[in-house]
């Protein structure tokens, strides 16, 4: 099934609008509640139900790969990938929300939503480029935003105490002298620490399209902001639904919270000195995950024949993203350090020797 | 101020030919072709140093030690100021090794024992002009490594025996140096500064710990034991002090012979 938000007052399609957080017409203007909308639309979906008009709309069928769907607004055919979950019409530009994707194991339990938009989008892809000394200042100065999309993406938050162990091979140095020698002892040991931890809202990307280099660094995410999953926030935006299932993303938190447990067990070795080698591990326990879409913006740019991809934290405004290098302009810092700093010496080198 | 000039240019050229080279061969232990092979050795040896070498050959030494009888013969004789000689005294069967001046610091007390050591052998066995001959060689191989100029910036302390380094006040500028000041930091900087360029160009991938998802306060260390395993112990010997002061490696005993010039030396029989 396909789901898609009416403007009671117009008909036209209502969408989320990020500046007042609430649903917004387009085309009237008037702006919802997201849960008063959703009731006008049980309402009116209640109404329509009656009308034999309305049997084929959003039906759905599926092959390898793909998801067909019919637009329940111009009747058009929608072909989806099997883990998108809201998209537009490609014949109407509707938005549009697949409720199936939605249902049951496949319910997010919250959603952040959209905080940025478009605009501060474009803002913050533009300060972006401000500072770079090797970016071609072509890019700098014609560079224009191809395609900016809102995009929510499928990640599991994962709550847990981590259970670290570490057994560290380590030294201590005495010296000390008399009338003839001077004297070293290095005494030997193996320090055990075990510790525990907790880490919340720790977040593992559930989709196997966006690289976890980037949804790693986009975040911390403030999670006080989060709220429960309706489907009405993702009118107007793209969204996946997870195809990493929670099990598989633990082992993430593992990796990154091993790395933390180990940082805080090593802190409490004082004097000693750090051998090589030693092992850890750790154990997560008491794990809880939630379902969490987080929104994006993702803005593509091209330059150069290829495509330039950048990725924006729709709560916070973070902004990641590769530019491109001017070699001219590399090699000529590389000249001016070489000779600044190479002229810096001889001058100090001079006045030494000279006075 | 010309004349100035020539006087000491003259002086110089007369100090630097003023370096000779004695054989005196009292008891006719020597052949003439031996003389003169000895010599020939001496004056290469000579050349090769700047040091006036003698070989002085006598059945005894008039009621007098080995080294004051080297030392008068020399003050009397060779009289330069940089000079090593050579005193066999056959009677006795032994040989003594009187140094001055640069000579103290070419040949000094372990040079002596170079010199010996390498002679003896053609001593033991007779071989006179051989053993002068390796005495001449084994001067001027020891005078190559501690050259004159690094006996020029040193101080002969003949209390201790020590020569002691100066810091020479004389400044000369090193170009060489200049340039080497001027790669030593450019070539980093270049490298260093594209590289922190070419990184703001990358965003950050992985992020590789949890720091940010720690509960604040929430680590407890639960589990604290440190296992001594084994030890080890080493010593070092701990460098002397030897009265102070920047005092390189070579000494020499000195003493201040009769006619008031000091001198180092010391002998050996054979």
């Amino acid at each position: 099934m396909v789901e898609e938000f009416k403007c009671p007052n117009c008909g036209g399609s209502v969408e989320f609008d990020w500046s007042s957080q609430k649903m917004k017409c387009p085309f009237c203007d008037t702006e919802f509640d997201t849960e008063g909308l959703k009731e006008a639309q049980k309402d009116s979906e209640r109404d329509n139900s009656d009308k034999a008009s309305f049997e084929k709309s959003g039906r759905m069928w599926q092959e390898d790969g793909v998801r067909h769907y019919i637009c329940s607004s111009c009747g058009g055919e929608i072909i989806a990938e099997n883990t998108e979950a809201a998209l537009s019409c490609p014949w109407c530009g509707n938005p549009v929300v697949l409720k199936e994707q939605f249902e049951g194991e496949l319910r997010p339990d919250l959603v952040i939503p959209f905080k940025k938009g478009k605009e501060e989008a474009k803002e913050m892809f533009y300060k972006h480029l401000s500072g770079k000394k090797l970016l071609p200042p072509i890019f700098r100065d014609k560079s224009h935003i191809d395609e900016i999309k809102g995009l929510y993406v499928p990640v599991w938050m994962f709550d847990a105490e981590i259970e670290a162990h570490m057994s560290i091979p380590a030294s201590r140095t005495a010296v000390w002298s008399d009338s003839r020698f001077t004297y070293t002892r290095i005494s030997h040991y193996r320090l055990v620490r075990d510790g525990r931890m907790k880490v919340k809202n720790l977040p593992v990307d559930g989709s196997s399209k966006m690289p976890d280099s980037i949804m790693e660094p986009l975040g911390p995410w403030n999670m006080e902001e989060a709220v429960d999953f309706e489907t009405a926030y993702l009118s107007g935006f793209l969204a996946d639904r997870y195809d990493v299932d929670a099990d598989e993303s633990s082992k993430r938190v593992v990796e990154r919270a091993k790395s933390s447990a180990e940082r805080r067990l090593l802190s409490t070795t004082g004097p000693y000195v750090r051998g090589p080698g030693g092992q850890s591990s750790v154990t997560m326990t008491g794990g809880r995950e939630r379902y969490v879409l987080l929104p994006l913006w993702i803005l593509r740019t091209r330059f150069q024949d290829k495509d330039w991809y950048y990725a924006m934290n729709a709560q916070t405004g973070k902004l990641l993203g590769d530019l491109p290098m001017d070699k001219g302009r590399r090699n000529k810092y590389f000249l001016l350090s070489f000779f600044s700093f190479g002229f810096l010496g001889a001058l100090i080198s001079t006045l030494i020797q000279l006075f | 101020m010309k004349k100035i000039v020539i006087m000491m240019l003259l002086s110089f050229f007369v100090f630097s030919l003023s370096a000779l080279t004695v054989v005196e061969d009292r008891i006719g232990l020597l052949s003439e072709g031996e003389k003169e092979y000895v010599r020939t050795s001496l004056d290469k040896a000579s050349t090769e140093s700047g040091l006036s070498l003698g070989v002085l050959i006598t059945n005894g030494t008039d009621g007098k030690s080995d080294a004051a009888f080297a030392d008068d013969f020399y003050d009397s004789v060779i009289l330069d100021e940089d000079g090593v000689l050579l005193f066999l005294n056959y009677g006795e069967r032994s040989v003594y090794i009187s140094t001055t001046g640069y000579g103290m610091y070419a040949v000094d007390d372990s040079g002596e024992e170079i010199v010996f050591d390498a002679m003896m052998p053609s001593l033991q066995r007779g071989e006179w002009a051989e053993a002068f001959s390796v005495f001449a060689i084994s001067v001027s191989e020891l005078s190559k490594e501690y050259t004159h100029s690094a006996y020029e910036n040193t101080t002969y302390d003949i209390n201790t025996g020590n020569f002691i380094e100066e810091k020479s006040n004389e400044k000369h500028f090193d170009w060489a140096l200049v340039v080497f000041s001027f790669l030593l930091p450019s070539i980093p900087a270049g490298f260093i500064t594209v590289y922190i360029l070419k990184k703001k160009l990358k965003s950050e991938g992985l992020v590789g710990n949890a720091e940010d998802y720690v509960v604040a306060s929430s680590f407890v260390l639960e589990n604290s034991r440190d296992i001594y395993l084994y030890s080890t112990l080493s010593k070092v010997p701990r460098p002397q002090n030897n009265g102070g002061g920047s005092s390189i490696s070579r000494s020499s005993g000195g003493h201040i012979s009769s006619s008031g010039r000091v001198h180092g030396g010391g002998g050996r029989r054979f």
